[in-house]
């Protein structure tokens, strides 16, 4: 896989075949959490994928695929979704306590994670979940958000501190008040 | 090291792997009980981000379209659609996981849900609508009413019609009625543009082209809607500040299809 671009179709498609197999279940994640459903998460896998098909003789590195896919996927949402303007509807309500089961501090432990998540800017959660889920450096992420390094490390920090503060209601020690975000 | 660099290195990565950040680390307990503890909301934070129920068949469904397309020559993804999605979707957690899975769903669908799930196809639709007005806005006439006669003939050429053109007439003032190629060269769709009170509104409407729902679409400079009227479409479109909804409900009344 590393000699790309191939040449032939036959080469081509299993070099393809090759990238859905090693990424596709990290950018379906990385989807879900872009867009928080699952059915809209589904369809824009689809398009990246088509489009990365579309355009795979532009791939140069297969170790750079990963990166240039969570890139693709970014723009395909900001195309397709970002304008839509779909009803929110807040169901936190009983059916909650209908699915924890027998795990209830586990259940309460998601749940609250989960919100805290939900409750960051998209300015440090971007950067996160791609840490996160797509296992980029920081450095990777810069890229892909057309940012510079300084900036996403800075944002990756207030981001753990948010979550940290929001999970523990303490203030992480000495520094969360002198960083400075810079561009 | 100090400690303000020290922080900012564990916190922006708890698993920093760096030699400067580990002999950092072994010098001083307050820092190691730290990233013991930025690593515990680390593990908990992997769990929760990657917990996510893949659905079934993904992956066969994305090679199947690469595959389609090459075999159907060189590169013809432009034509080819996304193979549609299974819509039973317990068979997803197949996975031994699937009760943490399950659970996490249900929390994610907890906090915020999308209650109407537009296609792939009726976005791409809405956005290209969207782009089209801010297109053709530019030769919009909006000092001068044209008559709501302009809009009939238009809108028979294009098998559309009003139940009551009176009625459409006395309560809107029309500045705008053209064909437009809204769906590429294929289809001629009908193109009206009234006087809102927060400026121009663009009503596109074309049939023989079904959608699967409502899509709300929003910029800096427009908001919409598209519905489905029976096997056709209507849009409008407006300023952002336009209550769409009462327009929108005034023409899906009165639009009807005639061919």
């Amino acid at each position: 896989m590393d000699k790309q671009p191939v040449s032939t179709n036959n080469q081509r498609r299993q070099a393809y075949e090759s990238i859905v197999s090693s990424y596709y279940q990290d950018v379906y994640r990385y989807a879900f959490w872009l867009t928080r459903n699952a059915n809209i998460a589904e369809d824009l896998v689809q398009e990246t994928f088509m489009r990365a098909w579309r355009s795979f003789d532009s791939l140069q590195k297969s170790s750079a695929a990963k990166a240039w896919l969570f890139t693709i996927l970014r723009r395909e949402n900001a195309r397709m979704y970002e304008r839509y303007r779909p009803e929110l509807v807040d169901i936190t309500d009983a059916s909650l306590a209908e699915d924890k089961g027998g795990e209830p501090d586990q259940f309460r432990d998601r749940q609250e994670l989960h919100q805290a998540i939900l409750g960051l800017e998209s300015d440090y959660r971007d950067p996160l979940l791609l840490q996160v889920i797509g296992g980029f450096s920081g450095k990777e992420i810069a890229s892909i958000l057309d940012l510079n390094s300084n900036t996403v490390m800075t944002r990756l920090f207030r981001a753990r501190s948010k979550l940290r503060d929001t999970l523990t209601s303490e203030t992480p020690s000495d520094a969360s008040t002198t960083q400075q975000e810079s561009q | 090291m100090n400690d303000q660099e020290f922080n900012q290195r564990a916190y922006s990565n708890p698993r920093d792997g760096g030699e400067d950040f580990k002999a950092a680390l072994d010098a001083s307990p307050d820092r190691q009980r730290l990233v013991s503890e930025l690593q515990a909301l680390e593990y908990r934070l992997e769990q929760t981000l990657q917990d996510i129920a893949i659905p079934a068949n993904l992956e066969d469904r994305l090679k199947r379209n690469g595959t389609q397309s090459s075999s159907n020559g060189e590169n013809t993804a432009e034509t080819h659609k996304p193979v549609p999605a299974p819509r039973r979707h317990w068979q997803r957690f197949s996975r031994p996981a699937a009760i943490a899975a399950s659970l996490l769903i249900a929390l994610s669908l907890s906090f915020t849900v999308l209650t109407s799930r537009p296609t792939a196809a009726d976005m791409a639709l809405g956005n290209s609508l969207l782009n089209h007005v801010h297109a053709e806005s530019r030769f919009y006439n909006v000092d001068n009413n044209i008559p709501w006669s302009s809009a009939s003939e238009v809108m028979q050429q294009t098998g559309a019609s009003f139940a009551s053109f009176a009625d459409v007439a006395n309560e809107m003032n029309l500045t705008f009625a053209e064909f437009c190629r809204l769906m590429g060269n294929d289809k001629r769709g009908t193109h009206l543009v009234i006087r809102g009170e927060h400026g121009p509104v663009s009503i596109m409407f074309i049939n023989h082209h079904p959608i699967r729902g409502k899509v709300e679409l929003q910029d800096s400079e427009l908001r919409g809607e598209v519905v489905p009227v029976e096997d056709g479409f209507l849009a409008i479109f407006g300023s952002p500040d336009e209550p769409i909804a009462r327009i929108r409900t005034r023409f899906q009344r009165q639009l009807t299809w005639s061919i």
